[in-house]
């Protein structure tokens, strides 16, 4: 194994974590001030709300405003717009596939800091357990269902466009990333009408939730994500995938301890060679926590980039333990 | 206990420790070049199995594990000293024969035994404070009130015997926080964040040197035979662990230089066998022996007290005291390849991987006689091992010396079989 | 189950697709989209200039005659000239059969006087606007849907919403009003070709086709930023040469791409143009970018320039859409500034609509002693008369609450916390059995 290889392979991933976490953060909500801006279909919640600050415009935001054109529009010349805009969407994603959950999503990153706080002040997680997991799962197709349909609803007529983009009204990133500009704006309830009143209401009562929830279990809002359940539909074609080998795999359930979404599949699941499922967030927890070498590795258009090794494993785990340098 | 070993004779002619010394003798002995990092550990059996050195600790508490499954890091984290004692010795095992069936396995029968001789049943560990008893294979689960009935504590340790299911993992977790809660109240101590990772560190370190040894024995020539290494795994159940780690990184060290030099233990074309089934416990490492006098190397095991002591290594993403002992617990559970579960998907598995990773040419099945879970799995291994093209000789046995001739026979000729099947590949691939 | 969802996904592109190239679009279904389209329609696609107008000339006729059964006594003359005659009590302009604009000069001083006075009618003050003719009949602002869009500035959409389909590209349509309060205001005939400065700053002309309907211009809006579109009149009138400018600035229809704030705010700069003799500018509001709205409650300035330079002491009145209006004399700088009073109280909550338009309006009168000759007649005295009209919405304030928010916000927080730790506490007690009960 070459040096370059050795060294990756033993990298301490929480530290390399966070600081590109950091300065993915910095990038996607202050890029706005340094004139950056990398489009309107970026594959993660670079909220479109944070409007002096933002690098760019996570594509759900146009995507739901694009949805909402009426019919004819949409099923006409408009279509092309929605076409395009979703091409782009689906380049900036396979390169990362599901990575830029794990390592550039600011809300994601803001979650994993909230962890952090909760870690420091030595109070335990929560877990789901596997009925709860096995339930939950869903409401996240179904909330990427709604932010499809909701928009067709008002193309067509039947709902007012105060139910537009309903999703970016229950969504914590609207409320929650503004204000790391400075900007309360999003705060607001507004009562102009029904739909507004409702979709406010709920989205200051699911940031509250948000806040707690993503203190109390990890990654709490990444299980109900509709980007999330978007990426899975499409991870197909994806250069950066996450791969098992079965074989090797002595179903230790290591993988699965460490999992910040309770992913089961990861450890159990002994046939699957591709094994990213619709809420695992390419965080590579599971690759570092693998004792086992080679069972778990992330390759990028087909090359090893990262995979588990037994002194990679020793060295993160005496890291962690607050210990450098374990004898062999 | 029998009259024959209280007379009033030194310790070393005892009958045990006489069956001990020829084992030790054989092991040594008969061999050449053994390493010189064994010198530290054939050192110890002497010293503990024949002249009975006092291993007791009288200023911790001392808690006896009957099995593996126990988790030995919070025994240590609340100042405690675990004592494994699991027990090879023949001796014992006629003395325990008194409160077991006759066709039970031998290795409870033997742990019974010693257990009756509290104060001077070898290794001579002293006072136990608590015996930690995981509902794991019937013999253990029954020989629990028996042990209560010799006058030690019992903790029985409710160990699932499905792995698959959610209850089950939730249920082994929640008796590990119990084991746990008994622990601290045994020793007055709180469990805290430091001692907990500190414990853990002094089991990651001895587990990293283990996976160092056996990352050695993975491609020929070996550089060191089976029967050290199941002596040195041994020392692990009653060895000061930081010691017994630093002999361990010294032994690594020799081997490897043993590697760059290209030293072969063996004989060339030495066959290579994966041992597997009841675990060969000092001084019942008959078949060990036997193989690898008739010619063979044992390079990998699969047995809890060896391999799978030793392999598998926990993780943990917080290092908060709750998650580490939940950690714990799936470390416990999940890799198990035990054969009391009700599948043995795994082990099947880890035969296969360790056959293909290590270049094995056969395998050696060890069954106890009486010890249920281990013949009945007999079959299911056989099977997947024939359908992979993989020989495997299977051995019913105890720990009674009377059969060993027998016993060699069948191995030389498994062995020889396993030459000639090599000799026509090559020869027809030639 | 998840295969069907993908492939659900994949094809959902290739029907978009499918339907886009297969549609024909349809212009006028499109075109009626954001232009209030009365009942009947439009006239047939294909008609000859001359029926089009007399189909507009007889839905005049029909409009007028239903809104006010006096004017259908000058249905002649309405069909002859297309103007809408106004009732009594309303003042206005009585027509001939020349229907010419002299003759309106010739009521037009009474009018000036009158607003000279500082009371009276305002009737003959002509102002231009976008906001379209109301046809419901009822008095008052604009419901929201076809004028602007909400959001703040650079709200983003991929791709620009246009009311006509892409073959004709957006537009805009201006209306000429006459009548000093929005509410009652009506719209008139006038002949007058109009100015028009697109962003870049071009002027062009933009002739009007008689066409016996109310004075309007349509023109094309295809760069971002204000378009400003000037109506002149010089009367004589006795001794004085009336001149009267009427102007409005009106930005592209639909939202913009991706503007970026800078820019939005360069193209929001107020502009004026030295050749026009009389303008009002609105100063712009702090960080105002291309599609900041006027909220109620906003000081706004204007500044009466002649010819660029600032007049002192012109006499400036803000009226709202309602009819409310503030009369005051420009400073040195030649600035007037009014607050926007809100004056939408909508019956009930439920009838709130926060994208509701009032047109506001904005006129400044001041005469000079500037003498000269006009079409053969001579003036001592040069009265100037300018105005410009705009819009405003409700405020955010008006309808967002922070408190509230803030209030849900945190009961959603404690709500979960206290929930989590609660199950917590719960969880702790002795293990809860399961029993069954018969």
């Amino acid at each position: 194994m070459t040096r370059l290889r050795r060294a990756v392979n033993n990298v301490d991933l929480q530290r390399f974590r966070f600081w590109f976490q950091l300065a993915a953060f910095a990038l996607l909500v202050y890029g706005g001030y340094l004139a950056i801006d990398l489009g309107n279909s970026l594959p993660m919640f670079s909220c479109g709300y944070n409007q002096e600050g933002r690098a760019g415009v996570c594509y759900l935001l146009p995507l739901q405003h694009q949805l909402a054109r009426p019919w004819p529009q949409l099923f006409g010349w408009a279509g092309i717009g929605v076409l395009t805009g979703f091409g782009l969407f689906l380049l900036w994603f396979i390169v990362l596939n599901k990575g830029w959950c794990g390592f550039m999503c600011p809300l994601g990153t803001l979650q994993d800091w909230l962890t952090g706080l909760r870690k420091r002040l030595g109070i335990r997680y929560s877990l789901y357990g596997e009925k709860s997991f096995n339930t939950l799962t869903w409401v996240k197709f179904v909330l990427l269902a709604l932010m499809l349909l909701i928009p067709l609803a008002i193309g067509g007529g039947f709902l007012s466009h105060d139910w537009g983009a309903p999703f970016c009204q229950i969504c914590p990133g609207r409320v929650v990333l503004p204000l790391f500009t400075g900007d309360p704006a999003q705060l607001t309830i507004d009562y102009s009408s029904v739909g507004t009143m409702v979709l406010t209401g709920l989205g200051m009562f699911i940031a509250g939730l948000f806040l707690a929830g993503a203190f109390i279990k990890k990654r709490f809002f990444c299980f109900f994500c509709p980007m999330s359940a978007l990426h899975y539909l499409i991870a197909k074609p994806a250069l950066l995938k996450l791969k098992k080998d079965g074989d090797k795999c002595t179903r230790c359930g290591n993988c699965f301890n460490v999992c910040d979404m309770e992913i089961r599949a990861i450890a159990d699941d002994l046939e699957r060679q591709d094994i990213m499922t619709d809420d695992c967030t390419l965080c590579l927890k599971c690759v570092a926590a693998c004792p086992e070498p080679g069972a778990l590795r992330v390759e990028f258009a087909r090359i090893n980039i990262f995979e588990a090794t037994e002194e990679g494993f020793l060295k993160r785990m005496n890291k962690g333990a607050g210990r450098d340098g374990c004898k062999h | 206990m029998t009259a024959a070993n209280t007379e009033s004779q030194p310790f070393n002619r005892s009958r045990q420790a006489r069956e001990a010394e020829v084992m030790l003798d054989h092991l040594v002995d008969d061999f050449s070049d053994n390493p010189a990092a064994m010198a530290y550990f054939y050192d110890l059996f002497r010293r503990v199995y024949i002249q009975g050195e006092r291993l007791d600790q009288p200023d911790a508490p001392q808690v006896g594990m009957t099995c593996i499954q126990a988790p030995e890091e919070l025994i240590r984290a609340f100042g405690a000293t675990p004592v494994r004692l699991c027990n090879g010795a023949y001796h014992y095992d006629q003395v325990g024969a008194d409160f077991m069936p006759a066709k039970s396995c031998s290795l409870v029968k033997a742990t019974l035994g010693r257990l009756h001789d509290q104060d001077n049943g070898v290794p001579r560990v002293g006072k136990l404070d608590l015996i930690v008893n995981p509902s794991t294979c019937d013999q253990k689960k029954k020989a629990g009130v028996m042990m209560e009935e010799m006058g030690y504590p019992v903790h029985d340790l409710e160990f699932p015997n499905v792995k698959e299911s959610e209850a089950a993992r939730v249920y082994w977790q929640r008796s590990v926080r119990d084991f746990a809660v008994r622990l601290g109240k045994l020793t007055g101590k709180r469990l805290t964040r430091k001692r907990l990772n500190d414990a853990m560190a002094l089991t990651r370190r001895a587990q990293a040197a283990f996976r160092a040894i056996h990352n050695l024995r993975r491609k020929g020539p070996s550089v060191v035979l089976g029967k050290d290494i199941f002596l040195v795994t041994n020392a692990y159940f009653f060895d000061d662990l930081a010691r017994w780690t630093e002999a361990a990184e010294a032994l690594v060290a020799e081997l490897r230089a043993r590697e760059a030099a290209g030293f072969n233990a063996a004989q060339k074309k030495a066959p290579r066998i994966l041992f597997t089934g009841s675990p060969p416990i000092f001084p019942n490492l008959k078949l060990p022996l036997l193989i690898e006098e008739a010619g063979g190397v044992v390079v990998a095991d699969e047995t809890c007290s060896a391999n799978r002591m030793l392999y598998d290594m926990p993780v943990v993403d917080e290092w908060l005291v709750d998650h580490m002992v939940d950690s714990l617990a799936d470390h416990y559970l999940k890799p198990c390849t035990c054969p009391i579960f009700t599948r043995n998907d795994d082990r099947r598995r880890r035969l296969l991987d360790l056959v293909r990773d290590f270049d094995a040419d056969g395998v050696v099945y060890q069954a106890f006689s009486g010890c249920q879970v281990y013949e009945m799995e007999q079959r299911s291994v056989a099977k997947t091992l024939n359908e992979a093209g993989i020989p495997m000789l299977y051995i019913e046995t105890d720990y009674s010396p009377d059969d060993m001739g027998q016993l060699s026979t069948r191995i030389e000729a498994f062995l020889e079989s396993i030459k000639t099947r090599k000799r026509q590949r090559a020869g027809g691939q030639a | 189950m998840n295969k069907a969802i993908r492939l659900a996904v994949w094809l959902a592109p290739l029907l978009l697709a499918g339907a886009a190239l297969a549609a024909d679009g349809d212009p006028a279904a499109d075109a009626g989209a954001s232009r209030p389209v009365a009942p009947g329609g439009p006239p047939p696609a294909d008609a000859s200039p001359e029926e089009r107008r007399a189909y507009w000339q007889k839905r005049a006729a029909e409009r007028a005659a239903a809104t006010d059964p006096a004017a259908a006594a000058g249905a002649d003359h309405v069909h002859h000239h297309g103007m809408v005659m106004p009732g009594p009590g309303r003042g206005g302009v009585p027509t001939d059969t020349a229907g010419h604009v002299g003759r309106a000069a010739t009521s037009a001083p009474a009018a000036g006087q009158a607003a000279r006075r500082g009371g009276g009618s305002r009737d003959a003050v002509l102002w231009l606007t976008d906001a379209p003719l109301k046809r419901e009949g009822r008095p008052g602002g604009w419901s929201g849907a076809g004028s602007g869009r909400p959001g703040g500035d650079g709200h983003n959409h991929g791709g620009g919403a246009s009311a006509a389909g892409p073959e004709q590209g957006p537009s805009k349509r201006v209306w000429l009003r006459a009548g000093g309060n929005p509410l009652s205001a009506r719209p008139v005939m006038a002949e007058e070709a109009a100015l028009l400065q697109v962003p870049s700053g071009a002027v062009s002309e933009l002739p009007v086709e008689a066409h016996g309907g109310p004075y309007n211009v349509s023109f094309p809006t295809p760069e971002e930023g204000y378009y400003n579109v000037y109506l002149l009149r010089r009367a004589l009138d006795q001794d004085a040469l009336d001149v009267t400018v009427a102007k409005t600035e009106v930005t592209r229809s639909g939202m913009g791409h991706g503007l970026k704030r800078a820019e939005a705010m360069r193209l929001a700069a107020p502009r004026l143009d030295k050749r026009v003799p009389v303008e009002i500018v609105r100063e712009r509001k702090e960080d105002e970018g291309l599609y900041t709205r006027l909220n109620y409650g906003d000081e706004i300035a204007f500044q009466v320039l002649r010819r660029g330079v600032p007049v002192q002491n012109a006499r400036v009145t803000f009226s709202s859409g309602q009819g409310w209006s503030n009369t005051v004399q420009s400073d040195e700088d030649g600035r007037a500034r009014f607050m926007v009073i809100r004056d939408y109280y909508p019956k009930e909550w439920r009838l709130f609509d926060k994208r509701h338009r009032e047109t506001f309006l904005v006129s400044a009168s001041f005469a000079t002693p500037e003498a000269g000759a006009y079409l053969g007649g001579q003036y001592a005295e040069t009265r100037y008369s300018a105005t410009l009209s705009g819009a405003y919405y409700p405020g955010v304030a008006d309808y967002e609450s922070y408190s509230d928010g803030l209030m849900i916000g945190m009961a959603g927080l404690l709500f979960t916390g206290s929930g989590v730790w609660w199950y917590r506490r719960r969880r702790v007690r002795p293990f809860q059995e399961v029993r069954f009960d018969d």
